[in-house]
């Protein structure tokens, strides 16, 4: 696969079915360095199967994908996490029995496990102190901060989304996959997350890969837009390429996508 | 990022059943009551403290599997009959190893059948494929050990020596019931302070993640795979430990230890005990004799009470007795606070 030193991520070819069916119908994309690609279509479109097979919760049955130029088709989930691949789910999921300051650490003890360094002796049963204050930080600029010591199942839907997302900067990865980041959640909420994930590209220049059902969302993020339906990528390009593509009019029923969406 | 500002708001705080000051403190007592045991009761009551010490750490093992890393053994016996034959044979046939390394050697072997078991069972992250093959595997010694005239066959490995410690500067003599209780004291504490440590520590962090969402902690970076053949050759390394710390202790070792009630054994513990918390596999094993000591006189008695009792606490308190002493102690407290009037039941 020819990949340009610009692309951190890029399939080509993907296919996947679940027993005879076949969800995903041979998609390709890149996304370029630092840039914000969403990912928008009808639901069953087949965009969280992109992100499970990009992330590696499931295989594909043909095509590549490549990841900061190199091919990790094969490369297990927790090592492509560890190259630097961050992931968000739909429907969130934290670790609940924890409280969310242990969850953020399980993830920071993660990063530093992968990286060699846990900044411990191995004996300290206790999370290091720079961990805890690592921990700390996160839940705070996720404005979780005051319910670090509630456990993740007391949190509520919102919270939990939070959490997660504190969760998967801590492992400080290159590209985030965002499945819906601001689904279920109230519109003065949507906006908090939008500007979190803009100042985290404009701090850290993380890539993003997002899929959302918000336009509003996509419109303040997305640099592009690559819209799916029925396993097939039909159209990509900028928002205003897009908005005004034929066939991507006649998915959406003729509408415009902005109202369509909501 | 911005620092932090303290702010505790309306949270709800995780609240342990005691301080660890006060868990600390008990823990000395009953070490303490433990040294004095064999100056204060008989030797039948003597033996039966003995057989909980070991039953508990045997269910610790059990419990880290399944408490916290979420994987179910059946067949954990197996792994206890491993180091039980193994020290009782090496004893009983006076091979010239240091006893301390026989125990080393014995959990070494556990570690090893379950790193076997685990290569095969947790390749595909499923954990049926574990619980078949551990009982598989205890189905398969008991066959093998009734074959084998040297391990007594279905008599039994009689006779088993208790041994001396050759330390550096004295001999210790562990023949006496007493001197081998005080040891067996001494070794069960080790095993159970290195596994409170193990999962409190980063890698019990893990096992924990691991329990609650292994896809999760996948997206971690986690290698859910690796992680939970630590777990499991851990879990069969020291139940191993355990076996090999019985077999001079009852001094002899039957094929009663490789089967699936043996099996049941720790899991029934630590359902009594609470699955949610370290110390319930061992308040389960103290349970358990209790109510046999109780029932001794009554034939059939006994399983009678713990079959209910298990009944009971699996209907009542789910999380165990530990759990059912957290939901008093939280009903006691909300009365205390002033609350009470509202007439609240216990759930
Ligand atoms: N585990 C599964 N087994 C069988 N079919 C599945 C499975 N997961 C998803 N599908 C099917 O695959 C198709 C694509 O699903 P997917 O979840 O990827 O869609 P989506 O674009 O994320 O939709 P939404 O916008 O609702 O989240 C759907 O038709 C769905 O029913
Ligand atoms: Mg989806």
């Amino acid at each position: 696969m020819n990949v340009s030193p610009n692309t951190i991520l890029a399939s080509e070819g993907l296919r996947v079915s679940y027993g005879p069916i076949e969800v995903l119908k041979g998609v390709s994309f890149s996304v370029g360095n630092g840039s914000c690609l969403a990912v928008i279509g009808p639901n069953g479109a087949g965009k969280t199967t992109l992100f499970k097979v990009l992330t590696g919760e499931v295989a594909s049955r043909a095509g590549t994908i490549s990841f900061q130029g190199a091919d990790v088709t094969k490369v297990p989930a927790h090592t492509r996490t560890s190259l630097g691949m961050g992931r968000t789910f739909q429907v969130s999921r934290v670790f609940l029995e924890l409280t969310a300051r242990e969850n953020v650490i399980v993830a920071i003890e993660s990063r530093r496990r992968n990286a060699g360094d846990y900044g411990a002796p191995w004996w300290r049963w206790r999370p290091a102190r720079q961990v805890v204050e690592e921990a700390d930080a996160l839940l705070f600029a996720l404005g979780i901060a005051h319910l670090r010591h509630a456990s993740a199942a007391s949190l509520s839907h919102g919270d939990k989304k939070r959490l997660e997302l504190a969760e998967t900067l801590a492992l400080e990865p290159s590209i985030l996959l965002l499945d819906e980041p601001t689904a279920g959640m109230a519109p003065g909420d949507r906006m908090q997350i939008v500007e979190l994930i803009q100042t985290i590209r404009a701090e850290r220049g993380v890539s993003v890969v997002m899929t959302e059902h918000d336009m509003d969302v996509i419109f303040n993020l997305a640099d592009r837009v690559l819209v799916m339906n029925y396993g097939e990528v039909i159209a990509e390009g900028t928002v205003a390429e897009v908005r005004e593509n034929p066939t991507v009019r006649a998915v959406y029923l003729g509408q415009d996508i902005y109202n369509a969406a909501h | 990022m911005v620092s932090m500002t303290d702010t505790q708001g309306s949270v709800i705080e995780r609240t342990p059943m005691m301080s660890r000051r006060v868990v600390g403190f008990l823990m000395v007592l009953v070490f303490g009551a433990l040294a004095l045991a064999p100056d204060l009761v008989n030797p039948g009551l003597l033996f039966l403290i003995g057989l909980t010490l070991i039953q508990a750490v045997f269910a610790l093992s059990w419990n880290l599997l399944f408490g916290y890393t979420g994987l179910a053994s059946f067949g954990h016996a197996g792994f206890f009959a491993i180091g039980a034959y193994f020290t009782g044979a090496m004893l009983r046939y006076t091979v010239p190893i240091p006893f301390l390394g026989m125990l080393v050697i014995a959990a070494g072997l556990g570690a090893l059948v379950a790193c076997l078991i685990g290569l095969v069972a947790l390749r595909r992250l499923a954990g049926i494929f574990l619980a078949v093959l551990t009982v598989a595997l205890t189905e398969v010694l008991g066959r093998l050990i009734s074959y084998s005239p040297a391990l007594g066959e279905h008599d039994g490995l009689g006779n088993i020596p208790r041994p001396k410690i050759g330390l550096v500067l004295w001999d210790l003599d562990l023949t006496s019931s007493r001197a081998y209780f005080l040891f067996l004291l001494c070794a069960c504490s080790l095993i159970t302070a290195a596994l409170w440590w193990l999962v409190h520590s980063r890698t019990g962090r893990v096992f924990q993640a691991i329990r609650q969402d292994a896809d999760r902690a996948a997206f971690l970076g986690i290698n859910v795979a690796r992680y939970r053949l630590l777990s499991f050759m851990i879990s069969g390394g020291v139940a191993a430990m355990a076996g090999g710390l019985f077999a001079p202790w009852t001094r002899i070792v039957t094929l009663d230890e490789v089967n699936w009630l043996a099996s049941t054994q720790p899991i029934l513990n630590t359902l009594l005990g609470g699955v949610g918390s370290f110390w319930g596999p061992v308040v389960g094993a103290v349970a358990f004799t209790l109510i046999n000591y109780w029932t001794r006189t009554f034939v059939g008695l006994s399983e009678i009470v713990i079959g209910g009792t298990l009944v009971l606490v699996i209907i009542a308190a789910p999380t165990g007795i530990i759990g059912l002493l957290h939901t008093i102690r939280n009903w006691v407290f909300q009365r205390t606070a002033g609350k009470g009037g509202t007439h609240e039941r216990l759930p």
